[in-house]
């Protein structure tokens, strides 16, 4: 069988006594869309930022089947799309600029594709394609065609969130990581978008994580819903996701953890006057 | 007409002149983009802590000051990654040290001496045919660099986490891009002097980005803006006998305001 797209044992990550996440294990399937739901703070960019290797964390995170320090080598393989990039309006760079630093990773891909390969996971790179075909592809993906000779500082929200993921989908990556991509857009932008990741993931069988605060969305969207407040307290398909309480769930989480945060204070405060 | 020209410093002023602005547009344009545009003002005025260090020593100066720049760029690129303290805190403190220590150091060595203010004002019609061709060697090399490494650096200034997730070395790419700019400070600091170097880095970047255009296209008109002003700086300077360095400055912010002006008043169409 093959080795999941993702797979996460026991990550914990915590800044001195404060836990962001505890022992969260999950495993992804190449073609899954998996929706992670959670409020504020709940460690959702934390988690994705373990994951590409931007976060200290305790346990094991491998992608394509290479674990920890060896995952470096695959880690441009991943498009990852940041929850907040603000761009200055006299920022030098047109949207072809912008995907053209896509192309960039390119070069480290085609090196480490044998490793992929090695673990059954194919790149689906075309060597006969130029520079510009392939940027006028990520373009008409994302239906930016128009905005090309754009500067990215006068795009509209949801068009530099489209030409994002067009700076992202050049490269031709095997899974993208979104760190809520529908904040902050309006309806049209929105639905836009929603259009264009269900097509990459149904259509072209690119594997899609994605961060969001909307259910209903969500439920729209995507095969799986993971549901995490520092721990994972549901993981499972989108019909299981609908016949479980996880109102009940996350109250009876939400209840542990605050049990157990108050235990701690308790904890602090009765060392520290012990010792004061 | 332009007899002057038939000079020998003149010649050699115009070469380094040339020389050096095209390196210092071009590297600059990473700096402001990075939001790092002071940076260029923090590794000038350590080095005049490395310049008072070679006086008090008395060492050449401008070696002294090469060690003490690269090695304080290294130091807060090694900072910046890793503690909390923000870009503009760092070269906010790097500079005021840098002005603190010289001041400590000249004092110490008998007071304010003349060659002082030759690296403080800069005296590009004094250098020697040796300070030309360093001038010459050196911006070849880190055109050369900035040429090969452009892409990576510009999508490193857009962001450097993706960059890095996208497997650049940005650590090592960091180093090598603050080494070059501390390298450059040093060699322009024969031309504008301590105090004016960074308005050769930072000045014709900010003037083309207002122009709007994308990234290949901001970089040429930065390096003819940066070229304008130093030739006809080091040439109106001589014809009304006032300092090159301030002619050189003051001739950029001009065409930055004509620039600001004229888009202002809608003669020149900005893209969008």
């Amino acid at each position: 069988m093959k080795v999941p797209i993702l797979s996460i044992r026991d990550l914990s990550v915590r800044y001195g006594s404060t836990t962001i996440l505890e022992n969260v294990s999950m495993d992804v399937e190449q073609g899954d869309m998996l929706g992670i739901l959670g409020p504020n703070g709940a460690g959702k960019t934390t988690l994705f930022n373990s994951i590409l290797m931007l976060q200290e964390h305790e346990g094991m995170v491998s992608i394509f089947g290479y674990s920890n320090g060896a995952r470096k080598y695959v880690l441009p393989f991943i498009g990852y799309l940041p929850q907040r990039f603000s761009i200055d309006q006299n920022f030098p760079a047109t949207v072809e600029d912008l995907i053209f630093t896509g192309l960039i990773s390119i070069r480290y891909m085609k090196k480490n594709a044998h490793l992929l390969e090695r673990n059954g996971y194919r790149w689906s790179y075309d060597p006969r394609l130029s520079n510009r075909e392939r940027i006028d592809e990520a373009l008409s993906m994302v239906g930016l065609e128009y905005a090309r000779r754009k500067r990215i500082g006068m795009l509209s929200g949801g068009e530099l969130q489209r030409a994002l993921i067009a700076k992202i989908l050049v490269s031709k990556p095997l899974m993208l990581i979104l760190d809520e991509p529908f904040t902050a857009l309006d309806q049209d932008a929105q639905i836009k978008l929603f259009n264009i990741l269900k097509a990459l993931n149904e259509e072209i069988g690119i594997t899609i994580i994605l961060a969001a605060h909307d259910l209903m969305l969500l439920m729209k969207l995507a095969k799986h819903i993971a549901c995490i407040d520092k721990r994972i307290f549901f993981h499972g398909s989108k019909d299981e996701c609908l016949t479980t309480d996880l109102v009940r769930l996350y109250s009876e989480h939400a209840m542990h953890i605050h049990m157990r945060d108050h235990e701690s204070i308790g904890n602090t405060r009765r060392a520290s006057s012990s010792t004061g | 007409m332009l007899e002057i020209l038939a000079y020998a410093f003149m010649q050699k002023a115009l070469i380094a002149g040339i020389a050096i602005g095209t390196a210092c547009s071009m590297l600059g344009l990473f700096l402001v983009l990075k939001r790092y545009s002071l940076f260029g003002d923090a590794i000038s005025h350590v080095a005049l802590s490395g310049v008072a260090i070679g006086i008090f020593l008395n060492i050449y100066p401008l070696w002294t000051a090469l060690i003490t720049s690269v090695a304080a760029s290294v130091g807060i690129t090694r900072l910046r990654q890793s503690t909390r303290i923000q870009g503009d805190a760092l070269i906010a403190m790097l500079l005021i040290f840098g002005v603190a220590f010289a001041v400590l150091l000249i004092s110490a060595s008998g007071g304010f001496r003349v060659d002082l203010f030759s690296y403080l004002f800069g005296s590009i019609t004094l250098i020697s045919s040796e300070d030309m061709l360093t001038a010459v060697v050196v911006s070849l090399a880190i055109v050369t660099v900035v040429i090969i490494l452009k892409d990576k650096f510009f999508y490193m200034a857009l962001d450097e986490r993706q960059a890095k997730i996208s497997g650049l070395n940005t650590t090592l790419l960091n180093y090598i891009f603050m080494i070059m700019t501390s390298i450059i400070v040093i060699v322009a600091m024969r031309l504008v002097g301590i105090l004016l170097v960074s308005s050769l880095i930072v000045l014709p970047n900010i003037a083309a980005m207002i122009l709007g255009k994308g990234f290949r296209a901001t970089m040429f008109i930065s390096l003819c803006i940066s070229l304008t002003s130093v030739v006809v700086g080091i040439i109106t300077s001589y014809y009304l006998n006032v300092a090159t360095s301030g002619m050189i400055v003051i001739i950029c912010i001009g065409i930055m305001a004509s620039i600001m002006i004229s888009k202002h008043l809608k003669i020149i169409e900005v893209s969008k």
